[in-house]
């Protein structure tokens, strides 16, 4: 009697299913150890870094001022957003669209602008820096295919707090997971 | 996905000059990481977004004024193609509750079908 209740109403599956979820939390660890590989070049852990097709091009991207325009490396910053976009990503149980909605939505939002900012970046190398560097663009390509697996959930959260909303409840409370509107709203 | 990864090689492949080249190195990344999004089925409607991408290659290479003809006439043929490819919806087998027009609706989908759970 559990499992068909985990579906949203006039869904045709479960966006929180752990098939749903396990890919993107198996891409986001991927794209950690490539953004933490690169980042610790990046503050002189080993003096040469590895790259099959562009040469020095990855040493030339990770050592632009763009890169390190921040006081953290970018890669740093990367491989942050990866275990974040992880962590949010396992946190709660295969209905957390209902049940913990700000878990649903801190993933959508690092999910989203992880992915953003790694598309300015694969504009940059050739355009402000001029060379390229293939594990950068790797794990742009990660970050960019995870954006659409995720906003299912996103989206599954939104219409149950548009629900709450309609049904007279606390938009805020729900948001937060609250039990007695969990139990009177589907 | 395809044009736009030809987009970010193409500058290598003619050499079109400076202009031509940052613009296909913008653009290329851009439309690829559209389609690729839109790939997925509850986000299938993003695909719009490139018919923007497509339109502006096709009128682009007027504005910057491209010297080369080869950059003109790729960037052009890939912007009608983009347009063309961004209105194919493909298939979408899954149900996803009135989708995200649904937030924005005042009796959408999912809202009428939990009124006809108990």
């Amino acid at each position: 009697m559990n499992l068909p209740i985990e579906i949203p109403p006039a869904w045709s599956y479960n966006p929180s299913s752990w098939s749903q979820r396990i890919p993107l939390i198996v891409i986001a660890a991927i794209g950690f150890l490539i953004a933490l590989y690169l980042g610790l070049y990046q503050l002189q852990f080993y003096p040469q870094v590895w790259d099959p097709f562009f040469g020095t091009g990855t040493e030339k991207v990770l050592n632009s001022k763009l890169s390190r325009a921040l006081p953290v490396p970018d890669a740093i910053l990367g491989a942050f957003g990866y275990v974040l976009d992880a962590v949010s990503g396992v946190i709660g149980h295969s209905k957390r669209w209902k049940t913990m909605p700000w878990i649903v939505i801190l993933f959508g939002v690092a999910v989203g602008p992880l992915g953003i900012v790694s598309v300015f970046l694969v504009i940059a190398q050739p355009v402000m820096v001029g060379a390229w560097c293939t594990l950068c663009l790797v794990t742009a390509v990660l970050s960019v295919v995870m954006i659409g697996p995720a906003m299912d959930e996103v989206l599954a959260s939104l219409q149950y707090l548009q629900r709450v909303k309609k049904n007279g409840f606390s938009t805020w409370k729900a948001f937060w997971g609250d039990k007695e509107i969990v139990r009177n709203v589907i | 996905m395809c044009i736009g990864l030809w987009l970010m090689i193409v500058p290598a492949v003619f050499d079109p000059g400076k202009v031509a080249s940052n613009n296909e190195r913008i653009m290329g990344p851009l439309v690829f990481s559209i389609a690729c999004i839109s790939l997925f089925e509850s986000v299938r409607n993003f695909r719009y977004t490139n018919i923007l991408c497509g339109f502006w290659l096709l009128v682009s290479p007027w504005i910057l004024g491209y010297a080369e003809t080869t950059a003109i006439a790729n960037d052009m043929i890939c912007g009608c193609l983009i347009i063309l490819f961004s209105l194919v919806k493909g298939k979408v087998e899954d149900a996803f509750g009135g989708g995200w027009r649904s937030i924005f609706q005042e009796d959408p989908a999912h809202l009428r079908e939990s009124r006809r759970r108990p």
